[in-house]
């Protein structure tokens, strides 16, 4: 193809796709909605496939000895007809729509972070050193497995999807006919978001408490559903539907309706607004209980509080921002009388519907920078998001933290040891507050050192002194150089921490040292004797408020870690023992450590968040023994083969068997 | 009926057939037992090496009588598995009502009961039922068809029996449309997890015959073994597992006294032969006949729903593994895996971003542009790795399946309740019903004249709970009295809590050898034994072992102590009406 000088490059690409999945297509009332045109950034090399940037599309089939001719998206005929019409038996568009309901994802992410998505690094030996390398693109198999299952493969940096028939007859479903994962929008970006999240956080695939593997499903659940609002069509005709009232139940809750029902639960696989009364068998809104946390103990069942209490902020947002509206439209009093509600009204409540939705995904999304590298639990979720957004926005005239801290603790969310739950007390300390709580004196030059001076050390990358990388910061470069910078930055963190001024900073932000005498099981470094500390990449993010301010942060993630054994004697004898080798024999790994948020404009730390305890917290490593020894107790009676299942594929099992 | 037909037949064998007299002339009652069998079949070659057996065997000081106006429970200890003789009390005093439920065991498991003395044999059980019943069993129950249940169940243990009822449930139906489609599709869906499992990886197929075992049988004789096995049943369409095999011995054996029996839940309530105050409900396997019309099924049951839906699912990915099914997609879109690294087109594009082991020599960058190839990266993977590849993924769902399966043969189990006397006392017997069996017991009610009786109402009256799958998860529902769902906080409520008594059949250190299997659950066997007040009874632990927990009522464990009888084989425990 020639490209024409006269006209310059399209900013986007338009692609037809099913808003929900095949299912709302195919019946009357819905059909309208039923598909939609998305516009996704226009790649310039983008190959059949489709291959491009961020993603691969790889259209292999095994169980059926099949592999699909991948679709060129650059084809003239399919370039003028906003892509191949939406149609489950041309698998062409199946890739298609993963492609671009990825890359719709993908841009909510990078718009949130304000810095460029990195999918997590592949961990490789070479020549006996470990290294980790560069994965450009996430890859994507549309017909991956016969199963009623779809998952992100962290080991394979892969999206698998199944396909399967419908055993059942249910309300828009046709026994025998075939249902593909990979044509469920919600399913595409739920599973799109597991891989974003990883990129970020690899520690969050372990779970050590109740609440991590619940977050990775809640947060792509809440991704999946918000990123929705983003369609005008359709929210404008949810909004006429429930005339204007988003509580009462509508699509824009729930979740994969298509596989919900043909694997024979008779609604959708998940429902943020409401479910069906089991004695009435009628819809009805979720009423929050602050005591269904402590029920739910099963990944899915947490992970549906949280969507349950981000989703009621969303509404209680929303109801706030347009009450003057429906004010307007009842002479005054509030209460629409019966019947449609105008076209005018319905535009402006979308509008501010789609206003909300937005702010409250890019809240949420946010939040995964302000979070503790390991052991997150929802409580600290909460407070990630209040000190997010407070930085960004600190006026907050919508009330949008005090709608989520408000929601939170109905569904009984609550943050470790807090006094108080207004959203100024949920903040993250700043560094002085940290350090004033651990009594320690610092030093403006220290942390300037960390900029202006080159650290020590013997890697010469760890004698530099750290940039906010420009490439990050202008969201230009390739993402290859934004890895090698990250890589790089972290080296230089490292030498600062450990070798140079920052060392002062470590019983402030909760790390050990030699000179604390930890316990041997505390791994040490191999050549400097001293207890072993990783910093993660370091990431430069910039942030653009809502009223056009910007904010830039270095994320840092630093943790150590500790030998941990099921059996508390042994544990106590070996912490009385002799010093252990780095690989000695152990039966799980206990980690403590902190995210930092470091401003490289004013030279400042912004935040420190830091695990609920040290590295040499006894009573912590005990919490984390008990939860895994007793979590070992299995579910089933033949939980080693659900264990093995998981630990091949996290995310696998979590989608499949919920119910016996 | 089938009491007068079998009237008739013992009438021609020209013998008495009250068994009193049995007990009265041993000799003559040994061989009128053993010499029936021997006289129709003469191709038994065994004959008269089983009847000496019988003849030993039956002498009345080994009988099982129960004491008048009470019901002996003997649980045997077979190994990991389930085997238990209920002795009801006839019309006279020696003239007992015998009831067996299940007899099998998971091979290698029996060992661990006792280690060091002689290992129990299924045969050994078999002789001790042959003399405690005689030879007659009134009715016996087949639970569910797994190998833990019924590969006792031969033709050389039982051939010289009489059963006057074999009771199956429903789903053993062979003119039943529901049923026949179910085990069409159960079929089927095995015979796609032996292809592939015979396609897996060693290591991986290992683990999907341990489910498989559960669901074609094997004993510590005939050892499972997957080929023979998938080419048994694969024979021209109706070849049989062994524990098809095992199943046929009572149904054969009951056919002629024409007393097969499919019980169907909630349907009416059963009756013992010979045994008029005992009633039988059958609580499970649920079966709803609007199940496969059914339009919208409801969110909550999960039973049917799911199970069916999981099934479906099962047999499209056993159709692939047995390369009967094609791709869903038309040809012009499609290129066969092998061809497609050849393809004039697109040959290029499978090989840079999949990748062919055949194919040694990397061409990764021809379908890029030159600008990324030029940028190749020192830490950059490969376009074409082989760890990114999917070629197998798709089996490893086998081993999924396979545990689907296991759970969805568990939840055809035949759950009986057994009511002493009208409103009195009941024995529950869960066999191994998982949560979507428990939670359709109290989906109906059974009319009783002019009242109803109510799967809630049974659980208040249980004494004795024979508890579901060896006390594992999901087997015995928890919950308290408040929940809607049948739950163990519902079993034996006021003075029955009283005399409440759990037997778990399970060998714990046998178990601990299977990967892990958690038989039974710590979290179930406390709550059981906090219930009971220690009064559980399972399969590994002598008699002498068990002890009251703290704060149990002295008197209580005293009386339950009084009407145990235990022994190496055996627990016998007497409840009276």
């Amino acid at each position: 193809m020639r490209r024409s000088e006269l006209i310059s490059e399209p900013g986007s690409r338009h692609l037809r796709i099913f808003a929900f999945d095949p299912s709302l297509s195919a019946q009357f009332d819905t059909a309208g909605i039923g598909e939609i045109t998305i516009a996704v950034p226009w790649e310039k090399n983008l190959l059949p496939g489709p291959v491009g940037e961020y993603i691969e599309v790889v259209d292999v089939d095994p169980a059926s000895g099949a592999m699909y001719k991948p679709v060129d998206l650059n084809e003239q005929y399919i370039l003028a007809q906003n892509g191949i019409a939406p149609s489950e038996a041309n698998p062409q568009f199946h890739q298609q729509m993963v492609y671009a309901v990825a890359m719709a994802t993908i841009g909510h992410f990078e718009q949130a972070l304000g810095r460029l998505a990195l999918w997590s690094s592949h961990p490789s030996w070479r020549g006996g050193e470990y290294e980790e390398q560069f994965v450009q693109r996430l890859r994507i198999y549309p017909h991956a497995l016969r199963d009623r299952n779809a998952f992100y493969s962290p080991k394979k940096k892969a999206l698998l999807f199944g396909y399967f028939p419908v055993g059942i007859k249910a309300a828009g479903t046709t026994p025998g006919t075939l249902v593909y994962t990979c044509l469920s929008h919600d399913i595409i970006a739920h599973e799109t978001t597991h891989a974003l999240l990883d990129g970020v956080h690899p520690r969050f695939n372990e779970a050590v408490n109740l609440d991590v593997l619940a977050f990775h499903e809640a947060f792509a659940d809440i991704v999946a559903l918000f990123q929705r609002f983003a369609y005008p069509g359709v929210l404008r005709d949810q909004i006429a539907r429930t005339r204007g009232d988003l509580s009462n139940e509508n699509f824009l809750g729930q979740l994969a309706q298509q596989f919900g029902k043909a694997s024979g639960r008779g609604s959708a696989l998940r429902d943020a607004i409401g479910g069906i009364d089991k004695e009435t068998g009628e819809w009805k809104q979720h009423v929050p209980d602050v005591n269904a946390l402590q029920k739910a103990l099963q990944p899915h069942d947490r992970g549906s509080i949280l969507v349950a209490a981000v989703f009621r902020a969303f509404l209680t947002v929303y109801r706030a921002r347009t009450r003057d509206l429906f004010r307007l439209a009842s002479e005054g009093t509030g209460e629409l009388r019966p019947g449609e509600i105008p076209p005018d009204l319905v535009n402006r409540l979308a509008e501010e519907a789609a206003r909300s939705a937005q702010y409250i995904l890019q809240m949420c999304i946010r939040a995964i920078d302000y979070c503790p590298p390991v052991g997150l639990t929802f409580g600290d979720y909460l407070r990630g998001i209040v000190t997010a957004d407070k930085e960004l926005n600190p006026e907050d005239p919508y009330g949008y933290r005090l709608a989520f801290v408000e929601s939170f603790q109905k569904w009984g969310i609550h943050p470790a040891g807090m006094r108080s739950i207004i959203p100024e007390a949920l903040l993250w300390p700043t560094l002085d507050e940290a350090a004033d709580e651990a009594g320690v004196r610092l030093d403006r030059t220290d942390i300037e050192a960390l900029f202006l001076r080159p650290q020590s050390g013997k890697d010469p990358e760890q004698r530099a002194a750290l940039r906010g990388s420009q490439q990050e910061l202008r969201l230009t470069g390739t993402r290859y150089d934004a890895w090698v910078g990250a890589e790089r930055n972290a080296a230089i963190l490292w030498g600062w921490l450990m070798r140079g001024a920052g060392r002062k900073l470590a019983p402030v932000i909760g790390l050990v040292l030699n000179k604390d005498k930890p316990q041997p099981t505390v791994v040490c470094s191999r050549t400097a004797g001293d207890v072993a500390t990783e910093v993660h990449s370091v990431r430069t993010a910039v942030r653009r408020g809502p009223r056009g301010a910007s904010v830039s942060d270095l994320v840092v993630e630093i943790t150590q870690r500790r030998h941990g054994y099921f059996d508390a004697g042994e544990q106590k004898s070996k912490d009385r023992g002799g010093p252990l080798a780095r690989d000695a024999r152990h039966d799980f790994t206990y980690r403590a450590g902190c995210t930092l948020l470091i401003d490289p404009v004013t030279m400042e730390v912004r935040r420190v968040i830091r695990t609920l305890g040290k590295i040499n917290d006894n009573a912590r490593l005990e919490e984390l023994r008990k939860f895994l020894t007793e979590r070992s107790e299995p579910v089933n009676a033949f939980a080693r083969t659900q264990d093995t299942l998981r630990n091949r594929e996290p995310f696998a099992l979590l989608h499949r068997n919920e119910e016996d | 009926m089938a009491k007068r037909a079998k009237t008739a037949k013992r009438k021609t064998a020209g013998k008495s057939k009250r068994n009193k007299k049995v007990a009265a002339n041993t000799t003559a009652a040994g061989k009128s037992v053993v010499k029936e069998p021997a006289a129709k079949k003469s191709s038994w070659k065994s004959s008269t090496k089983s009847a000496r057996r019988a003849r030993a065997a039956a002498s009345s000081t080994s009988r099982l009588i129960p004491p008048p106006n009470a019901v002996t429970v003997r649980m045997y200890r077979i190994g990991h598995g389930d085997c238990f003789l209920l002795a009801f009390p006839g019309n006279a005093p020696d003239n007992a009502v015998y009831v067996l439920i299940d007899c099998g065991y998971k091979p290698g498991s029996p060992a661990f009961i006792n280690r060091g003395e002689p290992v129990v044999k299924a045969k050994d059980i078999v002789d001790d039922i042959r003399a405690a019943t005689g030879g007659h069993l009134d009715v016996a129950v087949i639970t569910h068809e797994h190998q833990d249940h019924v590969n006792g169940i031969t033709k050389e243990n039982f051939a010289d029996f009489t059963i006057d009822e074999a009771w199956f449930a429903w789903t053993e139906r062979l003119d039943d449309k529901l049923a026949k489609n179910l085990r069409k599709q159960y079929k089927d869906k095995l015979l796609g997890l032996f292809e592939a499992r015979n396609r897996l990886a060693a290591d991986e197929a290992k683990k999907v015959d341990r489910f498989l075992e559960f669901e074609v049988g094997g004993d510590d004789d005939k050892k499972f073994n997957a080929s023979t096995a998938a080419s048994m049943l694969g024979a021209a369409g109706d070849g049989e597992s062994m524990n098809k095999s095992s199943m046929k011995v009572f149904k054969d054996l009951a056919e002629k006294q024409n007393g097969l029996k499919f019980l169907v839940p909630h349907k009416q309530i059963y009756k013992i032969p010979r045994a008029p105050n005992v009633r039988v409900f059958a609580l499970g396997p649920p079966r709803d006949s609007d199940l496969l019309t059914s339009l919208d099924p409801e969110g909550t049951e999960k039973f049917h729903s799911l199970a069916m839906a999981a099934f479906s699912a099962g047999n499209y990915f056993a159709a692939a593994a047995a390369g009967k099914s094609g791709s869903p997609f038309a040809a012009r879109y499609r290129l066969g895996i092998d061809a497609a690294f050849r393809d004039r087109d697109y040959g290029d594009f499978f090989i840079d971003f999949y990748g062919d082991n055949r194919k040694r020599a990397r061409r990764a960058a021809r379908t890029l542009p030159s600008r990324i190839q030029d940028a190749r990266r020192k830490s950059e993977v490969e376009t074409n790795p082989s760890w990114r590849r999917i070629d197998n993924d798709w089996l490893l769902s086998a081993e999924a399946l396979a545990l689907d399966m296991n759970k969805y043969t568990n939840n055809t189990s035949l759950a009986l309740a057994f009511e002493l006397r009208k409103g009195g006392k009941v024995l529950l017997f869960a066999a191994d019903a998982q949560r979507g069996n428990w939670v359709s017991w109290s989906k109906k009610n059974w009319g009783d004249g002019n009242e109803i009786i109510t799967a809630r109402d049974l659980l208040a009256r249980t004494v004795l709970y024979k508890v579901g799958h060896h006390g594992s998860h999901n087997a015995t529902l928890d919950g308290s009295a408040s929940n809607d769902y049948p739950n163990i906080g519902w079993m034996a409520e006021g003075e029955h809590a009283r005399e409440f008594t759990a037997m778990i059949t399970a060998v714990r250190a046998w178990a601990e050898t299977q990967e892990g299997w958690d038989h039974p659950l710590k979290s179930i066997k406390d709550a059981l034994m906090a219930k009971a007040s220690g009064r559980v009874f399972q399969t590994d632990t002598d008699f002498g072992k068990m002890q009251m927990v703290d704060g149990g009522s002295r008197q209580d464990w005293n009386a339950f102590r009084s009407r145990t009888k235990a022994g190496r084989l055996y627990f016998d425990y007497t409840i009276a009406f």
